[in-house]
């Protein structure tokens, strides 16, 4: 009875739901056009900032103003024909650190004579460099001889070369086992001795151009090996701008003045 | 009766009161109804105007990114001109609450352009409104606000910027007040800018603003250290024909035209018709080649003794004394041995060379500022004598960029356009020059700089040709050997040439920056080799120290000139 009685209510309820729901809906999707409208403005008005701004930009970084700020300030010149490389061969040109194909194997050659006697190489690698110079022309000759063969040719007298100076001398010797070296180089059992022989012979060599700068390019072509033989792996790089690298930036800047026009 | 027909007419008047009480609700309804279906139709469209009005107004308006007139642009899309909305700051006289002298004083504060009388007169003006400045930057618009006068009105209003001011003002032109293009490119383009269906995109120019920048400035610098008149550069990319570059000594800022110099607008490049001198031996020697004049480069002429025209004589400023080939002509720059090669050719044959590359009619190019050249009337003995070394012949430097493009492209001429050509478009072009002719002719003017007159034209591995010419300048009284036309006109890279590159010095005095010469080789000939080594990079041309012409095959013939 009592439901039959709020019945019309019901009806009047629903339909009054249903229709304020239709109007919410309306108002909503009337709201988000105005919202798209709005963003379609602001989209246009941000357009038409950006093409005033880049007027503006335009206006500023205009030709004669930077061809004022070169005359009084930045001073650039328009780059000579040096500055251009043609090819990847004209590229190659410009770098000093690769050495000559004959002086590898003559490298080489000395990490073999270090092999067959491993006990005195050992010796010598536990030994700090500087006391391993003294040393060296009393125990065995060999080592010292061949590492320092190479760098020292015109290299005068320091502490550490005086004993290559003694060693070149028999500089022939060492030139008669080449065969073995190739068997050196390939057998991995013979790597750890030579390995650990070779940070030592490197330091040495700094040591050398520490001492007399004159020497660097023949050390930076000398070093060139190591980096090559069978020690790549565990000669240690000290940091990112170990005296390798340095000396290597060094020579490329000094042949690209040599290359370039400008000073 | 009575009472029956009272009787009868009793029961009706229920009838009819029921019938008008019907009535009554049936038109109460009909008004309701009425009052319904106006409320419906008025919530209808008020729900229709809040669901659709947005879309409704905004249709009438149009593309609000679209501008008013087109922007120009350079070969790089760098702009050239563009529109943008500035501000106005206006006034109206009657509308001025505040005391009128009072605010004058503070306009003149603000804006100095006008004294404060001029204010307050323009404050007691019987018109509605007045402008007191068309084009405010927003700082100025801001500091007249602050003066808080109701009267005065700030309105935007499409103006007309060049950002990269006075550069390429002669190619550009400018629009006067009312937005319409006035002169340059504004005016040839002015259907295209202005047309609503193409003005969103920009309209793109065949000039480069780098080069440009590079031309205008070192031709500037000439100009004022020589205390010149004026000079005009051009750079032409000799394949399609597009000026790359075309300045005109003075210049002036196409963002303020009425503050201009008057002078400063005129463009030599395509409106001043010289005889360009010397510079125009190529040309002759290349239509003799042509026709058969010249067949050999041993071939020798005699520049021993000189020439005989009527009352006055041809001669060389270093006389060689001896007869030489033709590429001693050329690097010796010798007017005798080319007037004989003019003799040779004679009239017909001189006029067809010239007409062939149009020298007889205005320079072909889009612009509105052009002048026709000064064509001899006569062709007598002496005009062809003299036009064979170029006097005689007035044409404008464009004239003369566009023969050398065809002397040293393979020979073929083309018009030139300020419009960008899309790259590896073919260019349709006559054919002026055989190839061989071109080839040879490219070998004589690579040797003019590396052994001739025009050495200090020379830009390090940019492999430069090119001739120098000093014209006399003709004056009120005749020629004058003081006042000079010093010209040159180069190709680069010789070995493949890609732009030719004029530089005309109109009556330089002699400064220290040329030396105290003021002949082509020391005023034109070095703006020519600055141009040249800051815009090849730029134009992609690299600079290089291995490659160049072959030019041995002139060599046995030549006798190199002394060092300039």
């Amino acid at each position: 009875m009592i439901a039959r009685g709020f019945k019309p209510v019901a009806w009047v309820a629903a339909i009054g739901t249903a229709a304020l729901g239709c109007y919410m809906l309306s108002l909503q999707v009337a709201a988000e056009r105005a919202e798209l409208a709005g963003l379609e403005r602001k989209i246009i008005s941000t357009e038409q900032s950006i093409r005033s701004l880049q007027t503006e930009l335009g206006t500023r970084s205009r030709m004669v103003q930077l061809q004022q700020w070169n005359d009084e300030v930045l001073a650039l010149a328009p780059p000579a024909a040096g500055q251009f490389l043609e090819s990847q061969m004209v590229l190659a040109r410009f770098s000093v650190n690769v050495p000559p194909v004959l002086e590898n194997p003559a490298e080489v050659r000395m990490a073999s004579a270090e092999v067959p006697t491993p006990a005195p190489v050992t010796a010598v690698a536990a030994s700090p460099p500087r006391a391993a110079a003294p040393v060296a022309p009393v125990a065995q000759p060999v080592v010292r001889r061949a590492s320092l063969d190479t760098t020292t040719t015109p290299a005068p007298q320091t502490k550490a070369a005086a004993p290559r100076a003694r060693a070149s001398a028999s500089a022939e010797r060492s030139a008669t086992q080449p065969a073995r070296v190739r068997t050196a180089v390939a057998e991995p059992v013979a790597r750890p001795p030579v390995s650990q022989a070779q940070p030592t012979r490197s330091r040495t060599l700094a040591a050398t151009t520490q001492a007399q700068p004159r020497v660097q390019r023949i050390s930076t072509a000398s070093a060139e090996p190591t980096r090559r033989g069978a020690a790549t792996r565990t000669a240690p790089r000290r940091g990112l701008l170990d005296e390798r690298t340095q000396r290597e930036l060094s020579a490329a800047s000094r042949s690209e003045r040599r290359g370039g026009t400008r000073d | 009766m009575a009472t029956l027909a009272a009787q009868i007419s009793r029961p009706i008047p229920p009838v009819e009161q029921a019938h008008g009480m019907g009535l009554t609700y049936h038109r109460l309804m009909l008004v309701m109804l009425l009052f319904v279906g106006v409320t419906f139709v008025i919530v209808a469209r008020l729900t229709q105007l809040q669901l659709f009005s947005d879309d409704a107004g905004r249709a009438l308006a149009g593309d609000p990114l679209l501008p008013p007139r087109g922007d120009i642009v350079d070969r790089n899309g760098v702009a050239l001109a563009r529109t943008f909305d500035g501000w106005t700051i206006g006034i109206q006289p009657q509308a001025v609450i505040g005391d009128k002298r009072d605010l004058a004083r503070r306009l003149h504060d603000l804006m100095p352009q006008r004294s404060a009388a001029q204010y307050h007169a323009l404050l007691n003006d019987r018109r509605r409104f007045v402008y007191l400045a068309r084009s405010a930057v927003p700082e100025m618009v801001a500091q007249v606000n602050a003066l808080g006068e109701p009267g005065l009105v700030f309105n935007r209003e499409p103006r007309r910027l060049y950002p990269q001011t006075s550069i390429a003002g002669h190619v550009l032109g400018w629009v006067d007040r009312d937005g319409h293009g006035a002169s340059g490119m504004e005016r040839v383009l002015e259907q295209r800018l202005i047309d609503p269906a193409r003005r969103g995109q920009p309209v793109a120019l065949s000039i480069d603003s780098r080069v440009q920048a590079v031309l205008e400035t070192e031709l500037a610098t000439a100009v004022t250290t020589m205390a010149a008149e004026g000079g005009t550069g051009i750079v032409l990319d000799i394949h399609s024909g597009e000026l790359v570059a075309m300045a005109s000594a003075p210049t002036f800022n196409p963002n303020s035209v009425t503050r201009s110099d008057p002078n400063a607008m005129y463009n030599r490049a395509t409106m001043g018709v010289y005889e360009l001198g010397s510079v125009m031996k190529p040309v002759t020697i290349a239509a003799a080649m042509e026709s058969g004049v010249v067949t050999s480069l041993h071939q020798r002429w005699d520049a021993g003794s000189p020439v005989a025209v009527g009352r006055f004589r041809i001669s060389d400023d270093h006389p060689l004394g001896r007869p030489i080939s033709v590429a001693e002509l050329m690097v010796h720059s010798s007017n005798i041995a080319t007037a004989r090669v003019a003799d040779q050719m004679g009239a017909e044959r001189m006029q067809a060379a010239f007409r062939a590359l149009g020298f007889h009619r205005p320079v072909e190019i889009e612009l509105n500022e052009r002048t026709r050249p000064l064509w001899p009337r006569d062709w007598g003995r002496a005009t062809v004598l003299t036009s064979g070394f170029g006097h005689g012949v007035a044409i404008t430097p464009l004239h003369l960029a566009n023969a050398y493009a065809a002397l040293v492209n393979g020979g073929i001429l083309r018009r030139a356009t300020l419009l960008r050509v899309e790259p590896g478009t073919r260019v349709p072009g006559r054919r002026v020059y055989s190839a061989a002719t071109s080839e040879r002719i490219r070998q004589l003017l690579r040797l003019v700089v590396t052994h001739g007159t025009g050495r200090r034209a020379e830009a390090p591995g940019f492999r430069v040709g090119g001739k120098t010419g000093t014209a006399e300048k003709a004056g009120a009284g005749g020629y004058s050997n003081r006042v000079n036309v010093s010209t040159f006109a180069a190709a680069f890279p010789m070995d493949a040439p890609r732009y030719v590159v004029l530089v005309m010095i109109d009556a330089p005095r002699p400064t220290e920056a040329n030396s105290f010469v003021t002949t082509a080789a020391y005023t034109a000939a070095p703006v020519v080799s600055r141009v040249i080594s800051r815009a090849g990079p730029l134009l992609g041309v690299i600079p290089s120290d291995t490659r160049d012409l072959d030019t041995s095959a002139l060599m046995p013939p030549v006798e190199t000139s002394p060092a300039p």
